[in-house]
């Protein structure tokens, strides 16, 4: 009986490794995204390589992609409870863009075009899809997407209940979701 | 009387269990940091459960991403803002310009009227290139190009101003002799 070649420990390490380089991208965006910073990001990545590296015998090939969030999000978690543990932040610089319950505009640094170069197709097809929602949808989505506004504040300048703003934005950004042309998008 | 009618909406946070769509709408609310920090905890607690709740907010933060990135249009460049296109029209606009005038100057030596002259005069103008549309173009000009050297030829100019002059000193006269040369 042969064994699977992809199962021996000495590809494992190297299935590993390509693993990191192909989802790079993918985990950074995902610890940036619960990190809220960028620099506690590439600690995370950091740790989450190292990790990965040393456990790669236990690694499954077929679920590596899943095993490598797990690793990566018990990273960033590790990372978050020390800063929750933390009263106040020794350097508020080294914090500014974290704690996302008190700075939800935090997360528009991800959309920094060196780091998120569109293409003009990409656009196209993000505009088209955002102007299929309600003119209200598409608005709320504008000042809270675009402008990093919070909702009490699009609320206020609306005369809205904050309610309907919330109700506008979630069903705005699932409707988009469930666009086949995001989906395509999203998809690549 | 309704006392709360100015007073501005309650701060609120999203509450994941009363949301109508709690499963797909957490990823969002959890990227736009939207989720109170109980809650925040729960549903990270969801994701080192469920892989494909990671893959669920990979999905919401790429969308958002794009959301984001799709604000960044790039400047609309119109033709005439650019003063490099404006020069290069320039030549074409010459000609066009210098045929007319020629074509008066033709009609005005057969039937040298002051109208005609004045034509003649009021269409160099349009020949003249605004001063901004050159001097605000930066790329070095060699010599060799035709665009300098078309720039280099106001000679025309120069004649039709003679051409000016020379009417309005001796006005109707020549228009007389030539309407007894007809007759």
């Amino acid at each position: 009986m042969s064994s699977d070649p992809v199962d021996i420990p000495d590809n494992h390490r190297k299935a590993v490794e390509n693993a990191c380089i192909q989802l790079q991208p993918d985990l950074l965006l995902f610890l940036t995204g619960i990190l809220r910073n960028h620099h506690l990001a590439d600690d995370a990545w950091q740790r989450t390589v190292v990790l990965a590296l040393q456990s790669s015998h236990s690694a499954r090939i077929a679920t590596l992609r899943g095993w490598l969030f797990q690793i990566a999000l018990n990273e960033a978690r590790k990372i978050l409870r020390e800063i929750r543990k933390l009263p106040t932040p020794s350097d508020p610089a080294n914090f500014a863009d974290f704690a996302p319950s008190q700075t939800p505009r935090s997360l528009n640094s991800l959309a920094t075009p060196d780091s998120r170069v569109i293409a003009d197709e990409t656009r196209k097809v993000v505009q088209a899809s955002l102007k299929t929602l309600p003119p209200e949808q598409q608005e709320v989505i504008r000042q809270r997407v675009y402008l990093g506004r919070t909702f009490s504040e699009i609320a206020s300048d609306l005369n809205l209940p904050l309610g309907t703003v919330l109700t506008w934005c979630r069903r705005g950004l699932l409707r988009l979701k469930d666009d086949p042309r995001m989906k395509d998008l999203l998809k690549d | 009387m309704d006392t709360n009618q100015n007073s501005p909406p309650p701060a609120r946070r999203i509450d994941p269990v009363r949301a109508p769509e709690p499963t797909a709408w957490n990823p969002f609310a959890y990227a736009l940091g939207e989720l109170p920090l109980a809650a925040q905890v729960q549903f990270e607690e969801q994701m080192a459960a469920d892989p494909q709740c990671c893959e669920d907010f990979l999905a919401a933060l790429k969308m958002l991403n794009a959301l984001r990135a799709s604000r960044l249009t790039p400047p609309t460049v119109t033709s005439l803002a650019n003063p490099r296109r404006q020069v290069r029209i320039f030549p074409a606009i010459t000609a066009v310009a210098t045929a007319a005038l020629a074509a008066c100057l033709i009609r005005s030596t057969v039937s040298p009227s002051v109208d005609s002259l004045h034509d003649a005069v009021a269409l160099s103008t349009l020949l003249q290139l605004p001063e901004s549309s050159v001097e605000d173009h930066q790329e070095p000009l060699s010599l060799a190009d035709p665009v300098v050297e078309n720039l280099e030829t106001p000679d025309w100019l120069l004649t039709a101003v003679d051409l000016d002059e020379q009417s309005s000193n001796s006005d109707t006269p020549s228009s007389d002799d030539d309407e007894e040369a007809i007759f």
